[in-house]
């Protein structure tokens, strides 16, 4: 759903998603992570419990599940450099090391848990193949840095 | 909304506008931008990577316009007011976006990922064209 033809309970709880929450958070790909975090594993339901002392359940459930499918997009659309800045953004803001989130990313893939139910999924495909492009283009980076004398 | 049709999952497609992400894959710029990393790894992976994801698209388009095709066919039966000429012109551009579609994978079998950009583009612009039935259960390629 595009957030333009959002109900009017459901419309509030998005602006107050974006300017309380989102907008705090650095990165697209750091605010998709986030996002797809708010999603119950088992269920593929939305919940985050502060907003929903403001706004209905079903209200919200649809703001971040409307917010995950438009940052989707908008990740899977850009261009691979834009993407690569996102990544190295992500990296940046994770307490890990760039060597060992890297490796985790790569290897184990967790990303995946970020695609939002029911994409097309060529949209998935091309996403999944960007990340992997752009986790290569951070990890060459990486290996040049550490070659160095 | 109504609470009922708030918990209906959302329709399969994603994209309001089905010419982005044909542009997305087909992107001379993010080629560019993997061959300033001037790493051939890279860049041998990145032709891999897209090839798969170009011959995807042609695939989807191919199978959507055959869909497209086979609801047109199924709605015409019942309709009264057909008109020959322009049947006959849809049925020529059902043809010609099938072939075209073959074509593009040849063309990146050959040229690599890149090459049928052109030829994609175009593709997207008469698919946009074509009618889309409301029973298709394949993702619009136009919204109505």
């Amino acid at each position: 759903m595009n957030s333009a033809l959002l109900h009017a309970d459901a419309r509030k709880a998005y602006d107050d998603l974006w300017q309380r929450t989102l907008a705090k958070i650095n990165g697209d790909l750091n605010r998709l992570i986030y996002l797809a975090s708010t999603r119950d594993y088992n269920s593929g339901r939305y919940h985050h419990a502060g907003l929903e002392t403001h706004f209905g359940a079903e209200a919200v459930r649809e703001a971040l599940e409307t917010a995950h499918r438009e940052l989707f997009e908008k990740l899977t659309l850009c261009s691979l450099e834009e993407l690569v800045i996102q990544l190295a953004l992500y990296v940046q803001c994770s307490r890990e090391t760039p060597e060992e989130l890297l490796k985790t990313w790569r290897t184990l893939q967790p990303y995946r848990v970020a695609i939002p139910l029911d994409v097309e999924p060529l949209t998935v495909h091309l996403f999944l193949s960007n990340l992997k492009l752009a986790l290569e283009v951070l990890q060459q980076r990486q290996s040049r840095l550490q070659d160095r004398p | 909304m109504s609470q009922a049709s708030s918990t209906a999952r959302p329709p399969r497609s994603s994209f309001a506008n089905a010419a982005a992400i044909q542009e997305a894959i087909f992107s001379r710029e993010d080629w560019e931008f993997i061959k300033r990393e001037r790493c051939s790894a890279l860049e041998e992976l990145f032709l891999t990577e897209r090839k798969a994801v170009a011959c995807y698209w042609l695939t989807v388009t191919c199978s959507r316009i055959s869909a497209i095709r086979h609801n047109h066919l199924q709605n015409s039966r019942l309709a009264h007011n057909l008109s020959p000429g322009q049947e006959l012109r849809l049925l020529g551009q059902f043809l010609y976006l099938s072939l075209v579609c073959r074509v593009g994978l040849v063309v990146i079998q050959l040229g690599g990922p890149l090459a049928p950009a052109n030829l994609t583009a175009h593709i997207q612009r008469i698919a946009d064209g074509l009618p889309v039935a409301r029973e298709n259960s394949f993702a619009p390629l136009r919204e109505n």
